[in-house]
């Protein structure tokens, strides 16, 4: 066979390879959901819903950020010692959100799944990501079983784009242990940060973190999203500030009264 | 329009781009996933005027970033390139250069690996290809015959290479 035979041999094998309607069923499910996570509120087990009517007053991340009770807790003092990064992971996990409400243009990154019994079945990946238009961004964790809220606010620059890996890059912080003193830095009030090098498991992110060595907290973070997953808009150098963590909410940003114009939907566990 | 019934008009050919150049219904699956999730946030923000055109362009980029994303795993790219000494049959032989040809396809060019993918494997016509990555009839020619020159090379050494293991 000469190459030309033998390469158009090849096309024709993977232009005759079976594909089953099952697959595209089941994207279709999964497709559907996640748009129905974005069109509509979605019922978590507390039934309580983030109301629309707020949203819509234009009070945003701003406003929440100002009207929450700030509980001084060091989830993040973690990049001092491995000890604490391992603390702080627990003290995540302990902070589990039952709330889950998605809005078309405002959060993202939530799947959440419950039984008809009410019970939650399935949570991933376990943390809603809401960007507003000032490019505060709100992290909300839901992992674990405990009816607590709270999340981590902070400003990511430049502001949101919707293709952002907000959780991915808490998560990869709170997942490596290696972080290497650079040295010691000035910083705006004039205290001294310790900066840190974070090598990430994933290869290609490489984290700068200014640690506050009296409240052992993180202050910011500079890092450039490479990743081939990344999508294009998503790519670039971003500078994450003003992190405030174990955040409680205003309780009356919730409610359990959907918003006019909303139906309650209970989404169901697309199949495997 | 709703953006139920783009999904319900293109599912099947975004499904189908990216099971062909991928060739893993689990991997076909989360690309075609991830591309409407992705169209649809940037429909949020900016209206789309074409939608096959575009999720096809999405679709066959995100494919490639799969392709890309298993040759950097030494493990899979073992997998995914054949033996050349095995397969008398031409059937067994025609896999075996499809499944190089997959490989290969992701060492090519953005472009080039897009035209080809989908002017040879999906079998839309140039006029189609040049309207869904933005260019002339005659640009997408001249992103074909490159591609297929520099595949036919590489094809030509995986051969040569494939006689001399069996001697």
């Amino acid at each position: 066979m000469n190459v030309d035979d033998a390469i158009d041999a090849g096309i024709e094998a993977i232009r005759r390879e079976p594909y089953d309607g099952h697959s595209i069923q089941r994207v279709k499910s999964a497709v559907l959901v996640q748009l129905d996570e974005h069109d509509r509120i979605s019922v978590v087990p507390m039934k309580a819903y983030l109301t629309r009517r707020r949203w819509l007053r234009g009070i945003g991340l701003s406003a929440v950020a100002a009207s929450v009770v700030c509980v001084a807790v060091d989830p993040f003092g973690i990049f001092a010692t491995k000890t604490l990064y391992a603390q702080a992971i627990e003290n995540l996990k302990l902070r589990g959100l039952y709330y889950v409400m998605t809005k078309a243009g405002q959060s993202e990154g939530s799947q959440c799944w419950i039984a008809e019994d009410g019970r939650r079945r399935h949570v991933s990946p376990g943390v809603v990501t809401i960007s507003d238009k000032f490019g505060n961004t709100l992290l909300l964790y839901t992992i674990g079983e405990h009816v607590q809220k709270s999340a981590v606010l902070f400003k990511t620059t430049p502001k949101s784009s919707p293709t952002r890996f907000e959780e991915s890059w808490f998560t990869l912080l709170a997942n490596t242990n290696d972080a290497t003193l650079i040295g010691e830095e000035p910083i705006a009030d004039g205290s001294i940060a310790e900066h840190y090098r974070v090598e990430s498991k994933d290869p290609e992110l490489v984290f700068d973190v200014w640690i506050d060595p009296k409240s052992q907290s993180i202050i910011r973070v500079e890092f450039e999203e490479t990743r081939p997953r990344a999508s294009a808009e998503a790519r670039g150098k971003y500078v994450i500030s003003d992190i405030k963590s174990n955040q409680d909410f205003d309780p009356s940003l919730f409610g359990t009264k959907p918003p006019v114009g909303y139906e309650v939907t209970v989404v169901e566990e697309p199949a495997k | 329009m709703e953006f139920n019934t783009v999904v319900e008009e293109n599912l099947e050919r975004v499904y189908r781009i990216a099971l062909r150049m991928v060739s893993s219904c689990a991997d076909a699956e989360d690309i075609a996933q991830n591309v409407f999730t992705e169209a649809y946030r940037i429909h949020i923000g900016k209206a789309i005027a074409n939608w096959p055109a575009y999720l096809t362009r999405l679709a066959a980029h995100r494919s490639l970033d799969c392709l890309r994303e298993r040759r950097r795993r030494p493990s899979a790219i073992r997998e995914d390139v054949p033996d050349r000494a095995c397969g008398p049959n031409a059937e067994l032989e025609a896999q075996e250069i499809a499944t190089w040809l997959r490989s290969e396809i992701v060492l090519l060019p953005d472009q080039q690996a897009i035209v080809f993918s989908l002017v040879c494997i999906e079998e839309l016509t140039r006029a189609e290809v040049a309207a869904i990555v933005g260019t002339s009839v005659e640009s997408v020619s001249t992103t074909l015959y490159k591609a297929r020159k520099k595949l036919e090379q590489r094809f030509a050494a995986w051969q040569k290479g494939a006689t001399y293991e069996r001697r």
